[in-house]
């Protein structure tokens, strides 16, 4: 056993992380690994039992048992064809305007981004159902790939989201309130997409042309509507199912999202795509989607109770409480920290292992812990989007059709104006910090 | 069920986690088998199917191993005091037994492992002959 300063611990695992999940090794393994090796270098054997009883005390966590369900659901979503029918419905209505498809794109975003919750799924959903109608249609393919990145890249902030799951136990708030602070800024950001869209679309009279009216469907209001109907209700009367009974503190989130896979299940059902197969694929899929996260989930919940144990919060403490730049250059920083990670690390891991460490020391910030949080949550998601290292980029590149065309230059170039969108946002959310926690307020129970 | 029956399902909580845990342990395995566990691909996209060999079969033996190693060995001895004392999970007032859910972590690291080391040989194979063992 080595004596070693808590500073060098900090400096020592943080190090051992970054090198390691860099060289693309399966990223909860050096995670786990670093704990392992600082931890026994400097506690020895002891070191054993944190790792083993963190990692199994994680995977039973009743909270984080959401996330299966939440996954479970979107899956199955996913398959019961539900955004095809959303997009045919609403096709008929907006494919007249200018600017219409992408509109659509971002408004089955913000849908799909109520069921779905992985940005992976919805960004690939939207790159095959609507990417290429956008394209043929004469949309410039940068403005159709930034929309559909944009549009996919909601599913991480609007209810009910995978994130939202995992930050909720790690920060210890709860995942309903989570819920309902990203509720409004879910909505401000889709809105802004969706104004932006028109306005530019009104100005640059090429970039996203109308539908000519012999393409148009032409069905009677009647019918526009029943369709319409038909394929939206059942969904929203799903989301608002799921959240509701949060909202009115009659079930717990696992419990909610028990209930949604199983409406799901029977939706699917309804539209006739069930299959046994189906539901096969589906809980594969989900097993593999949970494992995943909640190997990283256990290893980084054992990281960080090794970290813990060997001092490393105080000195994280001290270094940002003691910062000369007030609590708001403190708050930016972190934000950049964030940020930059993004890039690199999957979120999965950036959440278990950075927000147990910071989120203890935002009340002696003087933040609301339910703004901190959205805040993160909201920045993560532009990091996802900017380029060079966007997730989302890479998702749109692999499931859109070669045949398209569309290049890197042209998501890169798309992108950016959504990332100064994002921007704004933040900055009407420092602004106005009721818009995250107006609604949370409201909640009975929680 | 709760309602009809007046009676709170006092098992259902604490069973939620051990399916929970069941799931996340047993699924490693398989996700392992698909390649689910997801890699940071910054660098190692850029990498041949030799480099991307080199770094799994090096990093297989000095971190894989001895954490999938530590890990199987102590909830072994977790385990097996469980079995000896009669221990029972205090999640709730149903105190089940501890050791069927102690079993499956046990269970579901050493599979975990096993296709760890699958995997070794075949990248090892692989680093060696530079072609694919299948």
């Amino acid at each position: 056993m080595i004596d070693i300063s808590p500073e060098v611990v900090t400096i020592l695992m943080f190090a051992g992380i970054l090198v390691g999940v860099l060289s693309g090794y399966p990223l909860a393994i050096p995670i786990g690994a670093t704990a392992l090796i600082v931890g026994y270098l400097t506690m020895g054997a002891a070191v054993f039992d944190i790792l083993e009883s963190r990692l199994f005390s994680l995977i039973r966590n009743i909270v984080i048992l959401a996330a299966p369900l939440f996954v479970f659901m979107g899956v199955m979503l996913e398959r019961s064809g539900i955004a095809e029918r959303m997009y045919d419905a609403l096709y008929m209505w907006l494919s007249g305007f200018r600017g219409g498809l992408a509109v659509i794109t971002v408004v089955i975003g913000t849908i799909l981004a109520a069921t779905v919750g992985i940005i992976g799924a919805s960004v690939t959903m939207l790159a095959l159902v609507a990417l290429p109608a956008m394209i043929k249609r004469g949309y410039s393919k940068s403005f159709s790939s930034g929309v559909v990145c944009a549009g996919g890249c909601l599913g991480i902030l609007i209810p009910p989201s995978i994130m939202l799951v995992i930050y909720g136990p790690m920060a210890q708030i709860s995942v309903g309130k989570l819920f309902f602070a990203a509720f409004v800024p879910g909505l401000v950001l889709s809105g802004l997409y969706i104004t932006y869209i028109i306005i530019r679309s009104f100005f640059q009279r090429d970039i996203a042309p109308a539908v000519p009216p012999e393409e148009r469907s032409q069905a009677s209001f009647l019918k526009k509507t029943t369709i319409l109907m038909a394929a939206i209700a059942p969904t929203a009367l799903l989301i608002l199912s799921v959240l509701g009974t949060i909202f009115f503190g009659i079930a717990s989130p696992t419990e909610a999202a028990a209930v949604g896979a199983l409406a799901a299940t029977i939706l699917t059902f309804a539209y006739g795509r069930f299959s046994w197969r189906v539901l096969r694929e589906t809980a594969l899929q989900t097993l593999k989607i949970t494992s995943m996260i909640l190997l990283i989930g256990g290893l980084s919940y054992a990281f960080v109770g090794v970290f813990l144990a060997l001092g490393g919060g105080k000195v994280i403490q001290n270094l940002v409480l003691t910062a000369p730049v007030g609590p708001w250059g403190i708050f930016a920083i972190i934000m950049f920290v964030f940020f930059i990670l993004g890039f690199f690390i999957d979120w999965i891991g950036i959440l278990f292992i950075m927000v147990p460490i910071i989120s203890p020391l935002v009340p002696e910030l003087g933040f609301d812990p339910l703004w901190f949080g959205m805040m993160i949550v909201v920045n993560l998601q532009m990091s996802f989007m900017t380029p060079p290292f966007a997730a989302a980029i890479f998702y749109l590149r692999g499931a859109a059709d070669p045949e398209l065309g569309v290049t890197m230059a042209d998501i890169i170039r798309g992108v950016i104006p959504f990332v100064f969108i994002i921007i704004f946002a933040l900055g009407l959310f420092i602004a106005f910090p009721q818009l995250i926690l107006w609604l949370p307020s409201k909640m009975i129970g929680g | 069920m709760r309602y009809v029956f007046n009676s709170p399902t006092f098992f259902a909580h604490e069973l939620s986690t051990m399916i929970g845990g069941t799931i996340a342990a047993l699924g490693w395995t398989y996700t392992h088998r698909y390649h689910g566990h997801v890699r940071v691909d910054v660098i190692y996209t850029h990498l041949t199917p030799r480099g991307k060999a080199l770094v799994d079969v090096i990093l297989t033996l000095l971190l894989f191993f001895p954490l999938l190693g530590i890990l199987i060995m102590n909830s072994t001895e977790s385990l097996l005091f469980a079995i000896k004392m009669g221990e029972v999970m205090r999640g709730s007032f149903w105190y089940p037994p501890a050791w069927p859910i102690k079993m499956i972590m046990v269970v579901g690291l050493s599979l975990f492992a096993l296709q760890g080391a699958a995997h070794f040989v075949r990248d090892f194979y692989l680093l060696v002959k530079d072609k694919p063992y299948d």
